[in-house]
């Protein structure tokens, strides 16, 4: 499918746009999609979520970096919708990834960053009282993710299945 | 000492350096092989961790089989081995000469040890020249897409890593076998061997 609308979301990045026809895509393995929409507007926020805190404990300036941090981004997400006219009470979630994508021979899975980001991104929404109305989360394997801004569908494709949120 | 403190005559002394691990790694796998391994660094240069993503070429849908072992103690040093899963079956008809494939996980298994000599290879010539030691991990292994694999990696380096020295190399086998390693020091790590150098750097000067 070729997109013309299509905004590349990298790591650390993040988005807002009410343009109804744009495309938010993104791959992820640890890190997290984390989708914020208010249907009443037609309104969306992507971040892609590396890590539940900042290790530093500092605050990001660096603007190309406000989805690094589970905390920070959502802050950041919310604030921005509602800077465009939406409203805390309307906005929904849908969340994507936090795999543990390395094992070693034995089987057991390591690093476990992408659980820790599920944690913390759950718990940060659990206090905004924002719904968290599908998610795609854990395993062992990398996504590949696009977000229709129209229609707040999610297509989600892991190895070779692909499941629509 | 800074972090900032590694000038350009120390960066050139370090490209020098890194030079001999290469080499190191290159006869390590042409051992392994039975083959002539031949390398060509395709960065090399100081950076921070959320920079990599942008340094590494390759299509962030790829699908590559990777191995990742973190080194730490008295340097951090961290490798992250990768093969194009198209090669796989290149790479296994190559060591199935040597290595009879006996069980399921085989290819995990070549895998995980081809990261080894490689970390290895690399780390002897470093531990040698300086008596500092890095205690390496078990590899550990994925199969999946490149993008999702490499953020992964990023993101676990974060929680230790800012400033680091990158490298990243492809070693090739006769029948063009690709073989990428990402090196990534702690840039406290390349300030530490420059140190046991000295007499390398004050020849530079």
């Amino acid at each position: 499918m070729k997109l013309n609308n299509l905004i590349n979301v990298g790591m650390g990045q993040l988005y807002v746009s009410s343009s109804e026809d744009v495309y938010f895509e993104t791959l992820v393995g640890s890190c997290i999609a984390l989708f914020l929409y208010d249907k009443t507007k037609n309104l969306a926020g992507i971040a892609h979520v590396m890590l539940p805190t900042n290790p530093d404990g500092k605050k990001t300036i660096d603007p190309m970096n406000a989805g690094k941090y589970a905390d920070e981004a959502l802050e950041s997400l919310i604030a921005r919708l509602i800077s465009r006219g939406g409203k805390l009470e309307n906005i929904i979630a849908k969340l994507i990834g936090g795999a543990n994508m390395f094992s070693h021979e034995s089987g057991k899975s390591y690093i476990g960053i992408g659980e820790k980001n599920i944690k913390i991104i759950k718990l940060l929404l659990h206090e905004k009282k924002i719904p968290i109305i599908s998610e795609d989360l854990g395993g062992q394997h990398g996504r590949k993710i696009l977000f229709e801004v129209k229609t707040g569908k999610v297509i989600c494709k892991k190895q070779k299945e692909e499941i629509v949120l | 000492m800074k972090e900032s403190s590694i000038n350009f005559e120390q960066s050139h002394i370090f490209q020098e350096l890194l030079n001999r691990y290469v080499e190191s790694v290159s006869l390590s796998l042409s051992k392994f092989f039975n083959d002539n391994v031949s390398f060509v660094i395709q960065k090399l240069q100081k950076t921070t961790v959320d920079q990599i993503e942008h340094l590494v070429k390759l299509k962030e849908d790829d699908e590559i089989c990777t191995s990742y072992i973190k080194g730490t103690e008295d340097l951090t040093i961290n490798f992250i081995v990768m093969i194009k899963k198209k090669d796989l079956e290149k790479f296994q008809t190559k060591l199935s000469k040597f290595f009879e494939p006996m069980y399921q996980d085989y290819n995990t298994s070549l895998l995980a040890e081809t990261g080894n000599i490689m970390a290895g290879s690399f780390l002897n010539p470093i531990c040698n020249s300086t008596g500092l030691t890095v205690n390496p991990t078990v590899p550990f292994i994925a199969i999946d897409l490149y993008s999702p694999i490499l953020n992964s990696c990023i993101s676990d380096m974060m929680n230790d890593l800012k400033n680091i020295f990158f490298i990243e190399c492809d070693f090739m086998t006769s029948d063009n076998l690709v073989i990428k390693l990402l090196v990534v020091f702690d840039i406290m790590s390349v300030q530490k061997i420059l140190g046991y150098n000295e007499d390398e750097i004050e020849q530079f000067d």
